[in-house]
This record gives structure tokens, C-alpha cells and sequence, in this order.
């Protein structure tokens, strides 16, 4: 059973929790994004000069 | 020095790296958690709510290691422009910003039970407080100013300024009569908490630290390679971004 004062005890681990994972995930997220973002613009540039070898 | 801290060699390095500070972040957090839910016994005078104490302490040592960080980060890319040592920098603002709100956040959650109330002006947490806005005004540096060199430069000056306010924060139970407690922890006679609940607290800044450096490694990368993404875009005429 909880007492009165571990509501306050429960807040602060739930606080620590949700800014913990909302950091790994945004770093996260942003990093794979980033990954992404980078990997498709190098197949452009590589399009680009293989159709530039064509000609 | 700037050899180990070329862009490339950072992304080889720090991705060989990452899984096993990523796992070791993993048990830290187990075994701490075990310590300080479990293990630690009841104080005889606060009871459970003493536990908060476990995530306050790290967080509010984080926040202050943060600024530090960027500090050091600031006068390294100041002082010899080195380009990684600014993104190192600008990686630890938010992280830092966050776990100064957090601090906050259980130290006011730990303040009611125990002082009866959120918030005091008191120069421990006012400080804090200054703190966490020196972070949001080092955060909106890096996003209002558009050229690099500059934003980074003034950025550097605002770390360094702001550095006062971290040995404020450090000295401000000794310097004043504040109602927050001493330092139990880093003292010249030693900690004044032993056993079990040292045990807890200091793996929990120990997992808190590892986290730390796991999140800034990947913020890290991810400005690496938007810079990487800006070039690109440029070589393929858009210019964007």
C-alpha cells in the first residue's frame, strides 16, 4: 500500500522515466533520420554521375 | 589533440564504441535501480521518500557536469576552432537543459513532503533555476544565428559566462543559509551517507553518466552528418538546409 508521501516518491521515478526515454528517443529518432536522409541524397549524387558517365 | 577529434574518425570510433557503453548504461541502471528501490534501507526519519534522492542527485549533477562540459567544449573550439568541439558542445545544450528540469522537477517533488512546500527562493534552487535559463539562452544561440562560425563564437562566450553560475550553484549552501542541505556527497571529509544507500546513489550517477555520453554520441553523429547533408545538398544545386 502506498503511503502519503510515496505519491511524491512515484512522480519523481515516473518524471526521471519519461525524460530518460524522451531523450533516447529523440536523439534516436533524429540520428536514424539524419542516417536516412544522408543515404538517399549520396544515391542521388551517385544517379547524377553515373547518368553524367553516360553521356 | 585534433587528429583524435577529425569528424570521420569520430563516427569510426564512436560506433565501435557505442554498444558496450550503450549495455554497460543497461546494467548501471539495473543494479541502481535494485539499490535504490530494494537494497537501500528506509531513513529513520524521511522514510521511502529519502529514494527520491536517487534520481535527484544524478540529475542535478548531470546538469552541472553538462554545463561544464560545454564549457570546456566552448574553449577548445574557441581557442583552436576546432569544428567537432563546437558540435560536442551544441550536443550537450538540450540534453544538459533537460536533466537541469528534472532536477528541478524531483527536487520540488522531494521539497513538499519535506519542507512543506514546491518551491523557495533559495540560492541552491534559484540558481538551478538560472541555470536551467542559461541553457535555454545557450540553446536559442545555436538556433537563431544562421552562420556557424558566429553562432558558435557567441556561444562560447555565453558557456564561459555562464560557468559563474555552476560555481554558484556548488558553493550556494555554503555561501548562504539555504534551506537545501549540504553537500552529502562531494565533500572534503568524505560522504556522510554510507552502505547501501552510497552504493544506490553512486550507481545511479554512474548509469546517469553513461547515458549521458550515449545520447550526446548520437547527437553528436547526427550534426556530423547533417553537415554531411548541407554539403550534399549543395553539390546537387539545391542549397537547402
Amino acid at each position: 500500500m502506498m503511503e502519503g508521501n510515496d505519491v511524491f516518491l512515484l512522480f519523481s521515478y515516473v518524471a526521471s522515466a519519461v525524460v530518460l526515454v524522451a531523450l533516447f528517443v529523440t536523439s534516436l529518432w533524429t540520428k536514424k533520420k539524419d542516417e536516412a536522409t544522408l543515404r538517399k541524397l549520396e544515391a542521388q549524387i551517385r544517379d547524377l554521375t553515373d547518368k553524367q558517365g553516360k553521356k | 589533440m585534433h587528429k583524435f577529434a577529425n569528424p570521420a574518425r569520430f563516427m569510426r570510433l564512436s560506433n565501435m564504441f557505442l554498444p558496450w557503453i550503450a549495455g554497460i548504461t543497461v546494467l548501471l541502471f539495473a543494479l541502481g535501480l535494485y539499490y535504490a528501490l530494494v537494497a537501500a534501507p528506509e531513513d529513520y526519519q524521511m522514510g521511502s521518500t529519502y529514494r527520491i534522492m536517487f534520481v535527484h542527485v544524478p540529475a542535478a549533477y548531470m546538469a552541472q557536469f553538462g554545463y561544464g562540459a560545454i564549457a570546456v567544449a566552448s574553449a577548445v573550439g574557441f581557442i583552436w576552432k576546432h569544428p567537432l568541439a563546437d558540435q560536442a558542445a551544441r550536443a550537450i545544450g538540450p540534453v544538459g537543459a533537460a536533466f537541469t528540469a528534472l532536477a528541478l522537477i524531483t527536487g520540488s517533488l522531494w521539497g513538499k513532503p519535506m519542507w512543506g512546500t514546491y518551491w523557495i527562493w533559495d540560492a541552491r534552487l534559484t540558481s538551478m533555476l538560472i541555470l536551467f535559463f542559461v541553457y535555454l539562452g545557450y540553446i536559442a544561440v545555436w538556433q537563431t544565428i544562421e552562420d556557424h562560425a558566429r553562432a558558435a563564437k557567441i556561444a562560447a562566450i555565453v558557456a564561459m559566462v555562464g560557468l559563474v553560475n555552476v560555481i554558484i550553484i556548488k558553493f550556494s549552501v555554503d555561501w548562504w543559509n539555504t534551506l537545501h542541505q549540504p553537500a552529502s556527497l562531494m565533500r572534503m571529509d568524505g560522504p556522510t551517507i554510507g552502505g547501501d544507500m552510497l552504493a544506490a546513489l553512486l550507481l545511479m550517477i554512474a548509469a546517469f553518466n553513461m547515458f549521458f555520453f550515449t545520447i550526446i554520441i548520437w547527437r553528436i553523429q547526427s550534426l556530423i552528418l547533417r553537415r554531411r547533408i548541407r554539403s550534399l545538398r549543395m553539390q546537387l544545386g539545391g542549397g537547402r538546409g
